[in-house]
């Protein structure tokens, strides 16, 4: 128990401390990581909790970004504000994709989520006259005060902290679970008196609240967001991470999002074929350690 | 005499061309312990599946305590105290003995939406009697994948009884138990039914425990109901022995 | 007048999504496989299809032997991923079997991209063909028949294979009941890779025969394995008349439906698929799953 708390003391140690040891660029990196970090973590109460394979996640991060971008950038919300508004879209979004997404398991929920995702996607794309299309939404800025990298750097890492400590409690809450508890058997789940397609439905929204939270945060980093934050592309990234990792951790994908995010910046260095040595990583992850890498580490939980 | 706590009414449900269930009617009293018996193919947990929600019927209707209840969704069913075992085992396996009762407990009292309590301190007691009164208060830490296969039948109980039930559709509770432990099972069933004051309706397959148990039988052969009475009764039936030993056994 | 071209080209749409659905629903039905990597099938016949055109240049029948040998090709690939790959994750749960999946999708889009660079490339039309024909008094490029004829062939070459061979029997029995055929000693194995050769063969020929329209470009992929999965939902998993029927369906609907708003032509589809799985979840042909 110890090792673990010492083991989480030193990573934020290291965090609290980067902006003033390393240089910016390492900064700007590191809000990268964690923005995504968050993300696979959204996904993972969907995929390692409830069990429901969603490959459409990136939806909700770009309509949280965009959400947010937009009432900037075109209604002059103040960006607090914006913040608060861009993962309620992306809730309100995951409500009506779930909806559909839910009634199916397995195969279906799966395929399903795919073309929701690329729907959103599609959207975006061809929405020019909203979303500017493919010159993406451009000119989003964050607070005057937010604006240095170390400041955002600081900022972001209040809100993943507190999206991850959050994440924590629902996934060991009674909700938790009950998702746990639908993804080991969903028939025991129903005659135990659990509402299997609402809770499936409400883990769905949770999911993509914290997945729009994630692309708000993107939008004001970046300045700006492109339509292939929501396509399916970025959605099979952060499968990866969380499959990386070990779905059955529950810092599985903060660890799998971690590497994924530093080899998708190492690798280029040598080549430009990135993704073909990513796709021999994952082929040899599931041929060989299905259970994630975190199970080099420890042993394979029975869930996170 | 007291109100039948479950109907059945006329039901029927066919697979392709298979009548599962044909035209099946029953009655059962609150508080009595009933045995659905028959051969194999006979129709018994089509039956259940029927009662339970689980597979639409093609006709006919099912009461519960007076009302319609006819495919509700289990969960709505479980909420109004309908309990339910299977004849394979459904537990959760990812979980330890006492999280699958604690869940179930949380799930009787509508506490499945918290998403901020921690789970692991939530209704330990209650589900420490539960396991206490099943035998299982030793095995409470290990996994559901760990257990025995009478310990997961125990369990599987304990999960029925979790919703408070007042019926009790329990699907070859002694199925597959070895001779020690039958008798521990038919006990607890025994208690369960008369201390809890819980109506209990079984398939079964050993007649011993049938015999020994049952306050009223109920024969069902290729999807139909052919007898329906009292232990003596359908002991002394032609037709039942018919069934079960072929023609020439008749003595 | 236009609702003759519409009609036209939205069978022409529906013919080459059944060939590339049924291959789809082909693997889930009887290997239990749900493989994303199926429209990268597809992506790599449209370039062996460009590939082909600068081979055989001198040959005015450089079309036609593309599409002869790219679907033979993509077929032997499809019998080896499932010898090399597949196989091994048959008794895996869901989500790692999608995993290597995925893989594939990265390892040959990256394979494809080093081969032809980032440029999308356009197919000439095959030559040799009268210029257009007319149909009820509508014309269009004599292409399109050929794409159509050629969906209707296959269509009764694998009603045929599937109901009038013995492997297609074998086929159905393990689709249908797995575990009996097992016991009956079918060899699974054996009809497993023959299954996904048939369906490297039929991306194969998708790809090939959609070259000319719509060129060979990276991200083909992922819109052929959603169009696929689309035809597959709302045609249901495992079900090839569903597959030819929800085809129909949904080029007819695209095609209408880029009459109507352009841009959105896919909400349409959307919108069907997402009727079509209210009123009957399993799709519209497709079996309850136990």
């Amino acid at each position: 128990m110890s090792g673990r708390v010492l083991a989480l003391a030193g990573v934020l140690a290291v965090l609290g401390v980067l902006p003033v040891a390393a240089p910016q660029v390492v900064v700007v990196h590191a809000t990268d990581i964690l923005i995504f970090v968050l993300f696979a973590l959204s996904l993972n109460l969907l995929v390692g909790y409830a069990g429901m394979l969603s490959l459409g996640h990136a939806a909700f991060f770009s309509i949280g970004g965009y959400g947010a971008g937009l009432l900037v950038k075109h209604l002059g919300v103040a960006m607090p504000l914006a913040l608060a508004a861009g993962p309620l879209l992306a809730a309100l979004a995951a409500l009506v994709i779930g909806f559909f997404c839910v009634r199916l398991s397995h195969a279906y929920f799966i395929m399903l989520s795919l073309a929701f995702g690329q729907l959103v996607f599609t959207v975006i794309w061809k929405w020019q006259g909203v979303t500017g299309g493919d010159d993406g939404l451009t000119g989003v800025m964050p607070l005057a005060a937010l604006a240095p990298s170390s400041a955002y750097y600081y900022f972001v890492l209040a809100v993943v902290l507190a999206c991850t400590a959050a994440l924590y409690r629902i996934g060991h809450s009674p909700f938790g679970r009950a998702l746990l508890a639908i993804k080991d058997n969903p028939r025991r789940a129903a005659f135990v008196g659990i509402h299997v397609r609402r809770v499936q439905l409400a883990a769905f929204v949770v999911a993509g609240a914290f997945a729009g939270v994630a692309g708000a945060l993107q939008v004001f980093f970046h300045r700006g967001m492109f339509p292939g934050s929501a396509h399916w592309l970025n959605s099979a990234d952060a499968f990866v991470a969380v499959t990386l990792g070990g779905v059955s951790y529950f810092a599985g994908p903060i660890v799998g999002a971690a590497l994924f995010k530093l080899v998708s910046l190492a690798v280029p260095l040598f080549t430009a074929y990135w993704p073909f040595f990513l796709g021999i990583v994952i082929l040899l992850v599931a041929l060989f350690r299905p259970e994630g890498l975190l199970s080099l580490v420890r042993r394979p939980a029975a869930r996170p | 005499m007291s109100d039948a706590i479950l109907v059945a009414e006329r039901l029927s449900r066919s697979f392709g061309g298979v009548h599962a269930v044909k035209d099946v009617s029953l009655s059962v009293p609150a508080g009595q312990l009933r045995a659905v018996i028959g051969p194999n193919g006979a129709g018994k947990s089509t039956l259940f599946n029927l009662l339970t929600g689980l597979v639409p019927c093609n006709s006919g209707r099912v009461l519960f305590k007076g009302a319609d209840v006819t495919g509700l969704a289990p969960h709505t069913l479980c909420r109004q105290g309908l309990g339910r075992t299977f004849q394979i085992n459904s537990i959760f396996v990812s979980a330890t003995v006492l999280e699958n009762v604690q869940l179930a407990l949380l799930a009787h009292q509508g506490k499945t939406w918290n998403m901020i309590a921690a789970a692991g301190k939530l209704l330990v007691r209650e589900a420490e009697e539960l396991l206490a009164m099943l035998g299982l208060a030793n095995h409470a830490g290990k996994l559901g994948s760990a257990l025995s296969y009478g310990d997961r039948r125990r369990l599987e109980v304990a999960l029925a009884l979790a919703c408070q039930p007042q019926l009790l559709l329990l699907d070859e509770p002694t199925a597959g138990m070895s001779l020690a432990d039958k008798p521990a099972m038919v006990g607890l069933i025994r208690t369960i039914a008369r201390e809890k004051g819980v109506t209990a309706v079984l398939i079964e397959h050993d007649m011993d425990v049938v015999f020994s148990v049952a306050d009223w039988i109920t024969v069902m052969h290729q999807g139909a109901v052919v007898a329906d009475g009292p232990p003596r009764e359908i002991r002394a039936n032609a037709r039942v022995q018919e069934i079960y030993l072929g023609e020439d056994a008749r003595a | 007048m236009l609702i003759g071209l519409q009609i036209v080209s939205g069978l022409v749409s529906a013919a080459i999504l059944f060939l590339l659905a049924s291959g789809l629903t082909l693997i889930f039905g009887v290997c239990r496989v749900l493989n994303l990597a199926h429209g990268t099938f597809f992506m790599l016949a449209t370039f062996l299809a460009y590939a082909g055109t600068l081979l055989f240049a001198d040959t005015s029948a450089n079309f036609w032997l593309t599409l002869v040998l790219a679907p033979l090709v993509l077929a032997g690939l499809g019998a080896l991923m499932e010898l090399a790959l597949f196989r091994r994750i048959y008794r895996a749960d869901v989500l790692v079997q999608l995993l290597p999946t995925i893989a594939l999708i990265f390892i040959f889009a990256d394979v494809i991209r080093f081969i032809w660079g980032l440029e999308s490339k356009t197919v000439p039309f095959p030559g040799g063909l009268p210029g257009a024909i007319v149909v009820l008094g509508v014309p269009f490029p004599s292409y399109y028949a050929v794409i159509v004829l050629a969906g209707a062939l296959v269509a009764a070459g694998l009603w045929v294979l599937v109901y009038r061979t013995r492997w297609g029997i074998l086929v159905r029995a393990i689709a249908q009941d797995r575990d009996m055929s097992a016991a009956l000693g079918i060899n699974e194995r054996a009809i497993y890779t023959g299954v996904f050769a048939l369906a490297g063969w039929l991306a194969g020929a998708a790809g090939v025969l959609s070259a000319p329209l719509a060129g060979a470009a990276l991200g083909n992929d992922v819109d052929a394995v959603i169009d696929a999965f689309v035809v597959v939902v709302v045609g249901g998993l495992g079900s090839i008349p569903g597959a030819l029927l929800a085809a129909l369906l949904v080029g007819m609907v695209r095609s209408f439906g880029i009459l109507v708003i352009p841009q959105f032509a896919m909400a349409f589809v959307f919108a069907l698929m997402a009727l079509v799985l209210i009123v009957r979840p399993t799709g519209l042909l497709g079996r309850r799953e136990s």
